[in-house]
């Protein structure tokens, strides 16, 4: 593992405009200059971390804490608000189960344009089409089309496919906890191997997986970085947060 | 649109296969060598980015999520980037994506025809069953004084205009909606947004560039002669082309924010095709009318392809060069418009 930093976070913040109505959009657009007609919700509040090649990072948080804004950031997708953000080398997203798939095509043609997605040529999807039929694991599923797919079957090619990408960096974000026992066990053998030269980010909600795979846990609490370090301190924070909390009162 | 909030400059910069794009030099370079140590490339500083004209500011925050790459600072005069380098960051981020453009584009191709049991006849078939109503229509059933000209080189010039301008009318209602479309790409994808203009546009260029032969083959079989003008017909498709990408940036932008823009476009497109030549020519406006339709873009493509493919005749040069003007310009102010917008639209969708 070396020391280059490969992705840097410094003050990263990112707000989104909530409208009640759908009008007030419209409103804003007009007479945006004179009134707000929006609530400005700051999603992310001032994230500065950075992360080394070869670095494991688990991420962690509550539903709606921001992990996924943050990977998307992270990713390019969107622009942060406040702040800057450096990212060195190629990343291979999964950011939702099959959100790169079209649905009425084959997971055959779905690889490939996953493949062309992530900056691979033509030829070199090709030529990896055999081994990402023999890791995704889904047999002759792979000339059906994806709507036929469950949802496992959709993780397993959507990974299958990002790990044969010849990614620098590679963000998961809960889309394989839909995976089956064996496939999760090729998951971690693969972070392994892959983390020699790639950095990984994972999202996920299972902890001990985490705590498993992981160098190091980012915890995000509420837009902001609330740990950053050790997987069993920050584990051990998260769940003494969550207990001592009140239990909503529910049904 | 909502932009509170932005208090402090903020960069997104990614280095991937490629090196940061001030320099012109890495464009033509090898993918897979990049030099690390113009990886961590500094922003132009506040002041700095301030003295920029507006357009450079416009392409300064162009941000693209394929591969994780990012092109920053190509306007700061400080990196010593030839102004006019701005005029072909379009094209230059189009190779850059060319295999995911063909790979999308080859697969809406195909799907096109799937479950069908015909499959690609029907791509013939459809425009030449429409070439043949034309002529049935303007010769037997409706006698249309032609003057002067036989009916199947009128029924030629009208198959002419409508091949342009469906290809215009196809992409005006689609573009509106394409992002929607596509929502679960732009939103959780490094697919690159801009390149959906592209793709749509290639497809529909294919559907007419079928039309297109069909029309050949029509005035083949029944005028026997072919004008040697034909040749030259790709330098006018060329820019109707940039044109028609222009077209469906804006209107993809606009598109994504509202969906009144669709309906817009179901009231605007057939009041276009009135103002267009596609059933008449010119000559048989009132004078005064003429220069009002000629400022139609897409009649003086219609009328400068007639004239190559049909007349054997060369178009008018000053027409020919406003039009390629014209193009041009909506062609980058689309593609800067989108790009401006593109961070504020994935927000959005």
């Amino acid at each position: 593992m070396s020391s280059d930093v490969v992705i840097s976070c410094r003050n990263v913040g990112k707000a989104f405009q909530l409208y009640t109505n759908y009008n007030d959009q419209l409103k804003q657009a007009l007479l945006g200059f004179w009134k707000k007609f929006y609530n400005q919700h700051w999603v992310l509040k001032d994230v500065s971390f950075e992360v080394g090649k070869g670095e494991r990072i688990g991420i962690i948080g509550r539903n709606g804490a921001g992990k996924t804004t943050l990977l998307q950031i992270i990713c390019g997708i969107t622009t942060p608000t406040t702040g800057k953000v450096a990212v060195q080398g190629r990343i291979a997203p999964i950011l939702a189960l099959g959100a790169g798939f079209d649905g009425s095509l084959t997971g055959r043609e779905n690889a490939r344009i996953g493949g062309a997605i992530l900056g691979l040529k033509r030829n070199e999807v090709e030529r990896r089409l055999p081994a990402i039929a023999e890791f995704a694991g889904i047999g002759l599923f792979l000339d059906q089309q994806v709507k036929y797919y469950s949802s496992g079957m959709v993780a397993r090619l959507a990974f299958a496919v990002c790990a044969h990408a010849d990614a620098d960096i590679l963000i998961i974000d809960e889309a394989l906890a839909v995976g089956d026992e064996a496939f999760q066990a090729k998951c971690e053998r693969f972070v392994e191997e892959f983390a020699r030269a790639g950095t990984i980010l994972m999202v996920s909600h299972s902890l001990d997986y985490l705590r498993a795979v992981s160098d190091r846990l980012l915890w995000i609490d509420e837009g902001k970085v609330r740990a950053f370090g050790d997987p069993e301190g920050v584990i051990a924070e998260y769940r003494a947060a969550i207990a001592s909390e009140p239990v909503a009162a529910g049904a | 649109m909502p932009r509170e909030g932005r208090s402090s400059t903020y960069i997104l910069f990614s280095l991937t296969r490629h090196a940061p794009f001030g320099t012109p030099r890495s464009l033509a370079a090898d993918d897979r060598n990049f030099d690390t140590s113009r990886a961590m490339a500094e922003r132009p500083k506040q002041q700095e980015f301030n003295s920029l004209t507006p357009f450079c500011r416009m392409l300064e925050r162009h941000v693209d999520g394929a591969g994780g790459t990012c092109s920053v600072a190509l306007a700061s005069p400080s990196r010593g980037v030839h102004p006019l380098m701005y005029l072909t960051v379009p094209f230059e981020r189009a190779w850059h994506h060319r295999e995911l453009i063909r790979a999308v584009v080859r697969r809406e191709l195909k799907s096109r025809f799937r479950g069908s049991l015909l499959g690609w006849v029907w791509a013939i078939a459809a425009p030449l069953v429409m070439l043949l109503a034309y002529t049935f229509v303007f010769s037997i059933a409706l006698p249309v004084q032609a003057q002067n000209i036989s009916i199947t080189e009128y029924a030629g010039n009208i198959f002419c205009g409508l091949i342009v301008f469906n290809l215009f009318s196809e992409l005006a209602y689609r573009a509106p909606m394409l992002l929607h479309e596509h929502a679960a790409f732009v939103k959780k994808s490094i697919f690159p947004s801009e390149a959906i203009a592209w793709i749509a546009s290639i497809r529909a260029f294919v559907y007419a560039g079928i039309s297109f032969v069909v029309l050949l083959v029509f005035r083949i079989v029944t005028a026997h002669w072919l004008p040697v003008t034909i040749v030259l017909t790709p330098l006018v498709i060329l820019p109707f082309a940039l044109f028609m990408l222009g077209i469906v940036w804006f209107l993809m932008g606009l598109g994504a924010f509202t969906k009144d823009v669709a309906h817009l476009m179901v009231s605007i497109v057939p009041i276009m095709m009135f103002a267009t030549p596609i059933f008449y020519t010119f000559d048989q406006i009132p004078a005064q009318f003429v220069p009002w339709l000629k400022l139609n873009v897409v009649g003086d493509y219609i009328d400068m392809l007639r004239a190559l493919v049909i007349h054997g005749q060369l178009p008018d040069l000053l027409m020919y060069v406003v039009c390629i003007v014209v193009s041009y310009c909506i062609f980058i102010s689309g593609y800067g418009f989108f790009m401006r917008y593109k961070s504020v639209i994935v927000d959005v969708i």
